[in-house]
């Protein structure tokens, strides 16, 4: 209620203001414009690149240099260090980057955001810059109209170039007018608490307009217009590189326990460098004079020097902390605990990846496999199974030679009020995902649905044949329980030799390889099993009700299995090709 | 038949030429790749002396002879 009162009379104060001031309207509608422009330019690159982007995220970080040029290069182009880390964030939460691959390309994107301040000083200030905003923003709302996603793009960046190109038109006009009503240089703070007033202003205008790069445009165009002293500007920059580091903690509260530690180490990262840009704030500005003019800058421009001041600053913040990054990931992993979360709450499927269909196919996937993994374990606490030290075919055979003590575990229970919710998550995830995706996508997405239907069905598959098992295990007839026993033998052999696919580092042949092994053994069982049935009944060693349970037993094991092997492969072979190759008919299965 | 209709049809038969040639020669990859895998697996075999181990790597050719047969059925 409080809120809602703040947010009325903030709304009705800003209206008054924006209403009765003119200059005051024109830079706030540049600033509006700006931000237009950024969300944009962040949605064209978005659709444009087709996950291009997601690729040379995921791909060129194996060290620390290659993730901070990644992280440089990519927000340079892009022009938004906010979707840098939103696509970070997205990646550590499907364990597809480590913490310290993130940890750089967020340090390369801190120094990319830098070359805004150089785009608005050299090409914002110099020229007319909105009379290239007009052609860009024609062309492109013609191209935002046609179906094709990269055509999509470009519009959108257009779009979005034309707007900050705008926005930043604006903000000088308004600037350069306000100058001659009222003087805001009278403001100007010198000595050290107008260095930390400043700082506290820039801080908190970039958290208001969540955007490091509007907030760098809108000092450049003060600073140029006259209404702000240089050293006042420089402790701004300083401020707006801690502000930004507030919107990404804000941003990273939804994310898990990874979005939280990428967000400390920024913040650990913007800290340091604005304590050592605040210490030698002297020594940094008169470095800054040596080297103005090897770049062609001139002594009065302080909108460039600005912009040099900017990208030194951090180059020096990111020379101090980099080295340092294995320590910072031991320290935010020691801060930021992983949450041991209740198994029918999602790991993986986060809302951020939602847009994102490339970031969003692997969340899906994890989960899936978070499901099969929590059905695996269900399943062999079912028939008995430990499965703390459950981890090869040697420690099932000890496992086998154990007295059989019965695990309590009810798996209608374990349905309804665990995997069932994760399964209907991850079914709302995908539904809501597919509406950004391309028809290939759609039908990977359909696959990993499809493997958490079947796991669903596996785990309502052993919940029929857990009753019979349990009973038989501890019959007096030595035939029927050795039966029982090989079935469930059977039945965990197939889930290890399962668990063993799931490992990255294998190759896809080497797989489907495994899984043929799998099906041929499959049939073999079924034959010989079938065939042993017979013989029991023959000899008169099991009774016939005994023989009916076992025969329906076997067939629900061995289509357990088949299942089995079905989910393997959708879930652990990622080559759709390979897949097929594996769905091919064969006579014997 | 219109002549925009007939330039259509005939961009989508090259464009589904185009996709199938792609699949072929990635299928084509993949057999190569079982070939060479069925290869060194006989080497294995030779080589091997232990009972169980030899059974498990000729479990292991039964299951790439069968891979390959299947891969020729995509080509």
């Amino acid at each position: 209620m409080i809120r809602n009162v703040g947010v009325i009379i903030l709304f009705l104060f800003l209206g008054y203001f924006v209403v009765s001031q003119e200059n005051i309207k024109i830079i706030f509608s540049g600033i509006a414009i700006f931000l237009v422009g950024m969300y944009f330019m962040e949605n064209g690159f978005k659709l444009f690149s087709g996950g291009v982007l997601e690729k040379v995220l995921a791909n060129f970080t194996s060290n620390i240099f290659k993730s901070i040029t990644t992280g440089f290069v990519t927000t340079t182009l892009v022009q938004s260090s906010s979707l840098i880390s939103v696509i970070v964030i997205s990646f550590l939460s499907v364990e597809l980057l480590t913490l310290a691959q993130g940890i750089g390309i967020i340090f390369g994107s801190n120094l990319g955001s830098t070359t805004t301040a150089w785009i608005v000083s050299s090409l914002g200030l110099k020229i007319k810059i909105s009379m290239y905003a007009m052609p860009m923003l024609i062309f492109g709302v013609i191209l935002k109209f046609f179906k094709n996603n990269t055509y999509k793009g470009i519009g959108n960046i257009l779009l979005g170039l034309g707007f900050i190109f705008l926005g930043i038109s604006y903000m000088k006009d308004g600037f350069e007018t306000l100058k001659d009503s009222i003087d805001l240089a009278s403001f100007a703070m010198t000595g050290f608490s107008g260095l930390i007033v400043y700082i506290l202003i820039g801080a908190l205008a970039t958290i208001v307009i969540q955007s490091s790069g509007a907030t760098m445009a809108i000092i450049i165009t003060a600073l140029s217009a006259g209404s702000l002293i240089y050293i006042n500007a420089l402790a701004l920059a300083i401020g707006a590189n801690i502000g930004t580091t507030v919107t990404a903690i804000i941003g990273s509260l939804t994310s898990n326990e990874n979005g939280k530690r990428l967000a400390f180490a920024h913040l650990i990262f913007n800290v340091i460098t604005a304590l050592f840009a605040v210490v030698f704030l002297h020594y940094i500005k008169d470095f800054v004079d040596i080297l103005a003019p090897y770049f062609g800058i001139d002594a009065k421009n302080y909108s460039m020097k600005l912009a040099l001041f900017h990208t030194i600053f951090n180059i020096i913040g990111v020379i101090i902390v980099a080295p340092f990054t294995g320590y910072i990931v031991i320290l935010s992993k020691r801060f930021i605990k992983k949450k041991v979360s209740n198994y029918s709450k999602p790991k993986y499927l986060l809302e951020s990846n939602l847009t994102i269909p490339n970031a969003a196919i692997l969340s899906i996937r994890k989960e899936s496999i978070n499901l099969y993994e929590n059905c695996q374990k269900a399943i062999l606490h079912a028939l008995s199974l430990h499965t703390s030290n459950l981890r090869t075919k040697e420690d099932l055979k000890q496992e086998l030679t154990k007295d059989i003590k019965k695990i309590d575990t009810n798996l209608d229970e374990i349905y309804q009020e665990n995997l069932k919710v994760l399964y209907s998550e991850i079914i709302k995830y995908s539904s809501f995902a597919q509406e950004n995706m391309t028809s290939s996508q759609l039908k990977v997405v359909g696959n990993y649905k499809r493997s958490a239907k079947e796991i669903i069905d596996i785990l309502k598959s052993t919940r029929d044949i857990q009753r019979n098992v349990n009973f038989y295990l501890k019959s007096k007839n030595e035939y029927i329980k050795k039966e029982y026993n090989i079935l469930r033998e059977e039945l965990a052999t197939i889930l290890i030799d399962i668990t063993y696919l799931d490992n990255d580092n294998l190759e896809e042949v080497d797989k489907l390889t495994q899984l043929e092994i799998i099906k041929d053994r499959l049939s073999q069982n079924d034959i010989s099993n079938s065939e042993k049935i017979d013989i029991l009944i023959r000899e008169n060693k099991i009774k016939a009700t005994m023989a009916t349970s076992l025969i329906n037993d076997s067939a629900a094991v061995y289509s357990i299995q088949k299942k089995l092997v079905e989910i393997a492969m959708l879930l652990f072979i990622k080559d759709e090709l390979i897949q097929e190759i594996g769905e091919q008919t064969d006579a014997s299965y | 038949m219109p002549h925009i209709e007939l330039i259509e049809k005939v961009k989508a038969f090259l464009k589904q030429d185009n996709k199938k040639d792609v699949k072929k020669s990635k299928v084509i990859k993949i057999l190569n790749k079982l070939i060479e895998k069925k290869q060194n697996m006989k080497k294995e075999i030779k080589k091997c002396e232990n009972k169980k181990e030899k059974q498990k790597l000729q479990e292991k050719l039964e299951a790439l002879k069968k891979l390959i047969k299947k891969t020729k059925k995509l080509i």
